[in-house]
């Protein structure tokens, strides 16, 4: 740090370090103590922020008090902020910490003489110097501590002085610095809290209170408004920094808003397909990030039941239960509910964070999600894309209604946790932003067992996706609508791969599943297939290391049972069976299998291609496919074909819900 | 003449200034706390522990657990204090405000932050204010983590986001008194506010902070996610996806505008930072979590900042995992933890560029926290990573032990078992003493403390 300091400066310091040798001099065995000079008394090592670069939002209210001014009146805190912004700083008399209250004084009378070539400045900013020693720092000594101030700085001799509320002040060229002090301990103490000053009074040697103090230096900026807008530190209480924040501020009361720049104003609508944390290629050394900002994810709203009632090319007309017609009150009551975390036990988990928006309905970051307090779940989250199709819900059909089941996830003990059907109502209902919604949506019935359920699956049944560009080639008919590549796997697809078998296409739309439950051997080989003793674990973009099998037990919980669709029916014959999954916006829903074990669409060929993992229970539909590497690349090319022309509109709507946090409105 | 005159009287001032820094010799704080704190000098009267309840242990609720750590104390070594918070919220860190009155403690899960008064009992940390509307008032927030003290404010980092539980989230800064300020997304590659990525990431992924005031500079790391941090560590290790979402980068900001300025590539989770005291060595060290390197940031000589990796840590092919690691106040130590061999490494810093290992020991079956009293005398270790990432089953010891360290050897003083004690999982340490706030103990000698801030 260079050392510059002016004149008048010098000898200010010069006297308030004299000053504060006529205190008691008592040294207790707490006491300030400094390791060097601070930056105020000299240049900054750094250049100061350029004013009007950034923002000074508002930390608090500068609070209000009766304090003394130098001829012993009575004056406001809030009456002396007026018209200007003001520089308040605690100090006391006796003050001997060359990095505590002198470092206030010189950096003050720095501003000051700098003031003098920046009207800006020295019309708009004062100083004030509150006394937190009110048994020595009495009004007589305060207004002596400002009579030898404004003398020993006072070699601009334009100054004038004059009375202003009974204060001494000086005028025209510098800037006003009033002293104020307080009438008693009992009137300091609310101030000292209120601006969060903390100030120790020390010891002497026989450890009696003695006449210093240790506290932590703090200097506030505070607007005409009252309203605090930085608070300085030994480190940053610099001429530079101050003048810089000032000027900052005029700039900001004239200037639109618009123009200065800030993170959440720099908003760009994201409602790009896949994860906004995008890892394409994180296995390479060469991996970028392509990351969006969670600021910018943004979206519009959309007429779900319009969607619903025109279903896309491809897709069937959807039938709903008699009971819960599809109105546009109960769906957005339903997308409220799907999107509110405070359905969760300790208000962390809704439906939309394992059934992610922009990851395919599902969760693209994890094989198998998280529930409460971390808790495993053994399955991959399924994507919601066209569920309104499905009578058999969950990967081992568990559930035959959205109605239904919607409560598994919101009672489980490893999902949301909540403990009880009464208490998942009675949260609702003691919500302010969910009074009347309910009665709204279902004529005038309250949230229930039933409501509840018949709004949230009223959303899902919307999430309606087809169109997709296979869609237009087979349904449609237009020629050029997929790649040749594709053509020949959905060739592949429908005869030498059999895929078809089980994810069926119809003459008239195409829900690829027969909504059936088949043994892959997915299941059975992590149930029965032997652990290797080493796993290959990327530990960063590129680079990967092989840990031993014992390390990952020792930080891992033990196996998980899974038998799948067994343990619904209780038949051998059904051990490890699961669900067949739509293929519909297939490549937006990694990882893949009910576990999640298969991180991409040539991982899952190449299962196939190799017959699944052959047992007892196995499918015989399951058979080794015999495909060459052209044909693998041709079958996952057409299943790329089968993402929904509207998934950026769904995703949109989905970013357009208020997320349910705890005091949410 | 006039000129004569000033300089004369500046040397007489300088001369004065001198002298009283003499007669005050330098004082300063445990190692790792924000450089605007107040300070402990000498020996701390007591440990405030972050603790995650455990389901089945006592009353199974995080809480803030005080021992006495003075040895002229009667209860010397024992839990002297324990203040349930309710609730199990993933409690991770703590801090103090910059007077050292309260201590703000964060749940990464639940997205509480805990207001603790130290300063009316220091001898019993005692809950004054829960702040439960964190991820509302952020704009979406998840996984409070450090809570860092500024003039008046803290700083709080966290780890993820209420949209999708990912790694990327933001700074978010509240007033000493528990009111919001703002919030300060992490860059990301379609919004880099200005940063200048130095290399291929800017995933806009946050753990923790650190701010050198005197290059008005301020430096955050990155863990990961929410989906990470609270899923069961076996299943992370064993998936793929899991994997590639732990942050690769550090980000240089501007302390006084909060903007970010620079993205540094820093592959491996670059988890705790640590800058050097001196007031020349404009440095920090971070340690990364999965490449178990020790990785050096340091001011070039054209303004801007670069990371270095200097040493490994044990064998990263072992996957110790570095968490927590302490900084000597003379610049010249790293206390370095890996959980997953439970043994804290000393490695000698005096040439930050050549980090040499110099020590060596097994503190537990696992360990996360260290902190070190200023003097380097007195070390302090905790146990517990994360609630689902500590070991299972005997190896998932949950301890508070205090060593000394002479120069030479590390000596075991106490080891609290936290489970025996029905309390939980020991997470993070922060000190407190009696003449912080110029009170004695009752009928119990005072020990030296003092209040300083480093500039």
């Amino acid at each position: 740090m260079k050392f510059s300091m002016p004149y008048s400066t010098a000898k200010f310091l010069f006297l308030a370090l004299f000053a504060s040798s006529l205190s008691t001099g008592a040294a207790g065995k707490v006491k300030p103590e400094v390791k060097m000079f601070a930056p105020g008394y000299g240049e900054l090592d750094f250049k100061a922020p350029e004013a009007g670069s950034y923002q000074l939002p508002v930390l608090a209210n500068a609070h209000n008090a009766e304090v003394l001014n130098t001829e012993g009146e009575f004056v406001e805190f809030h009456q002396l902020f007026k018209g200007k912004y003001t520089l308040l700083s605690f100090m006391y008399g006796r003050c001997n910490d060359v990095n505590g209250c002198p470092l206030t004084y010189v950096v003050f009378n720095r501003i000051r003489h700098m003031a003098r070539k920046d009207p800006e400045i020295n019309n708009n900013l004062r100083f004030i110097s509150m006394s937190f020693d009110p048994d020595n720092d009495t009004p007589q000594i305060i207004k002596a501590m400002s009579d030898a101030l404004q003398g020993h700085s006072a070699h601009n001799k334009h100054n004038e002085s004059s009375t202003h509320g009974g204060q001494r002040m000086k005028h025209h060229k510098n800037i006003e610095w009033l002293y104020l002090t307080a009438e008693s301990q009992e009137s300091l103490t609310p101030i000292l809290q209120n601006y969060n000053q903390a100030v120790l009074r020390q010891p002497d040697s026989d450890g009696n209170q003695g006449g210093n103090f240790s506290h932590i230096l703090r200097v506030y900026l505070i607007d005409p408004q009252n309203k605090i807008r930085n608070i300085y530190s030994v480190s940053f209480l610099h001429p530079d920094i101050i003048i810089n924040d000032v000027k900052t501020l005029l700039m900001a009361k004239t200037q639109n808003k618009t123009n200065i720049q800030h993170t959440l104003q720099n908003k760009q609508r994201n409602t790009r397909l896949g994860p906004s944390d995008h890892k394409g290629n994180y296995h390479s050394k060469n991996y970028k990030t392509r990351s969006a900002s969670v600021s910018s994810q943004t979206g519009d709203e959309t007429n779900l039941l319009k969607l619903f009632n025109s279903p896309p090319l491809g897709l069937p007309k959807a039938t709903v239960p008699a009971d819960n017609t599809m109105t546009a009150d109960k769906i957005k009551l339903g997308k409220k509910l799907f999107f509110d975390r405070r359905l969760s036990l300790n208000n962390t988990l809704s439906c939309a964070m394992c059934h992610i928006p922009d990851q395919g309905f599902t969760n693209n970051e994890v094989k198998t999600p998280v529930g409460f307090e971390g808790r495993s779940l053994r399955r991959n989250a399924p994507s919601l894309y066209n569920s309104a199709y499905f009578d058999k819900l969950h990967h081992d059909a568990r559930e035959t209604s959205l109605e239904n089941q919607i409560w598994l996830p919101l009672m489980a003990d490893n999902e949301m946790a909540m403990p009880s059907i009464g208490m998942v109502t009675k949260k609702l209902l003691a919500l302010d932003d969910y009074q009347g919604v309910f009665e709204k949506a279902f004529n005038g019935k309250p949230a229930s067992m039933l409501t509840i359920g018949q709004a949230i699956a009223s959303y899902e049944r919307t999430l309606l996706s087809g169109n997709s560009s296979f869609d237009r080639w087979y349904f449609a008919k237009e020629e050029h609508a997929i790649s040749a590549s594709a053509k020949r796997g959905f060739n592949l697809f429908k005869g030498k791969a059999q895929c078809i078998s089980c994810h069926t296409v119809a003459k008239d739309h195409a829900l690829f599943t027969d909504q059936k439950l088949h043994n892959t051997g997915i299941g059975w080989r992590a149930s029965m297939g032997k652990t290797a003793k080493t796993q290959k674990v990327q530990v960063a973009p590129g680079r990967y290391i092989s840990i031993k099998q014992s390390l990952i037990k020792s930080v891992g919980h033990g196996p998980i049972s899974d038998l799948g669709y067994y343990e619904i029916t209780q038949n051998p014959a059904d051990r490890w069976k699961y669900r067949t999954p739509s293929l519909r916006n297939v490549s937006l829903t990694a990882p893949y299998m009910h576990d999640g074990s298969l991180s991409t669409l040539t991982d899952v060929v190449k299962f196939y291609d190799q017959g699944g993992v052959k047992n007892i229970t196995q499918s015989p539909l399951i058979q080794p496919l015999n495909l060459t590497s052209s044909e693998s690349e041709d079958l996952v090319a057409f299943l790329t074909t089968l993402t929904g022309s509207n998934i950026e509109t769904l995703i949109s709507d989905a970013l357009a819900t208020p997320i349910g946090d705890t005091h949410s409105l | 003449m006039k000129n004569e005159n000033f300089t004369k009287q500046c040397k007489l001032l300088m001369s004065l200034l001198v002298s009283a820094l003499l007669l005050n010799p330098v004082s300063a704080d445990e190692t790792c706390m924000s450089p605007y704190m107040a300070k402990i000098i000498g020996q701390e009267d007591f440990v405030y522990i972050w603790t995650l309840g455990v389901e089945g242990i006592g009353d199974g609720q995080d809480k803030m657990v005080t021992v006495d750590v003075n040895p002229n104390s009667a209860t010397y070594g024992k839990v002297i204090n324990s203040e349930s918070v309710g609730g199990r919220n993933e409690a991770h860190h703590s801090g103090f405000t910059d007077d050292r009155k309260y201590l703000w403690a964060a749940g990464l899960d639940s997205n509480k932050i805990f207001i603790f008064d130290v300063h009316t009992d220091p001898a019993k940390a005692t809950l004054v204010k829960t702040i439960d509307d964190f991820v509302t008032k952020s704009g979406g927030v998840v996984g409070p983590h450090t809570t860092y003290a500024l003039p008046g404010r803290m700083l709080i980092t966290a780890l993820s986001n209420h949209k999708d539980h990912g790694g990327r989230t933001a700074l978010v800064e509240y007033t000493n008194h528990g009111e919001y300020i703002a919030t300060y997304w992490m860059p990301t590659d379609d919004n880099l506010q200005g940063a200048i990525k130095s290399g291929n990431y800017a995933d806009g992924y946050g753990y923790d902070i650190r701010a050198l005031p005197r290059r008005n500079v301020m430096l955050t790391s990155s863990f990961t996610g929410w989906s990470n941090y609270m899923k069961d560590f076996g299943e992370v290790l064993a998936d793929p996806e899991a994997m590639k979402r732990f942050g690769n980068t550090m980000a240089i900001w501007d302390l006084h505008t909060r903007k970010p300025k620079q993205i540094l590539d820093v592959p491996g989770a670059p988890l705790e930072i640590r800058c050097a005291w001196g007031a020349e060595n404009n440095y920090c060290f971070t340690t990364t979590a999965l490449t178990s390197q020790i990785v050096l940031l340091e001011e070039t000589d054209k303004g801007d900042w670069k990371a270095t990796i200097v040493a490994d840590i044990g064998k990263p092919e072992d996957v110790p995992i570095p968490v927590a690691f302490s900084i000597s106040s003379d610049d010249s130590m790293l206390w370095i933890n890996t959980f997953m061999d439970g043994t804290t490494r000393g490695f000698d810093i005096t040439d930050p560029h050549h980090p040499k290992q110099v020590y060596e020991k097994i503190i537990g079956t696992q360990v996360n926290m260290v902190s070190s009293s200023w003097d380097g005398k007195r070390l302090y270790h905790t146990s517990s990573l994360l609630a689902n990432w500590d070991k299972k089953e005997a190896d998932n010891e949950q301890f508070f032990k205090l060593f000394h360290w002479d120069g030479k050897e590390m000596t075991e003083q106490f080891n609290i078992d936290f489970y025996a004690e029905k309390l939980g999982r020991a997470h993070q340490m922060r000190f407190g003493a009696y003449s912080l706030y110029g009170k004695r103990p009752v009928e119990k000698p005072i020990k030296t403390a003092s209040l300083t801030v480093k500039p």
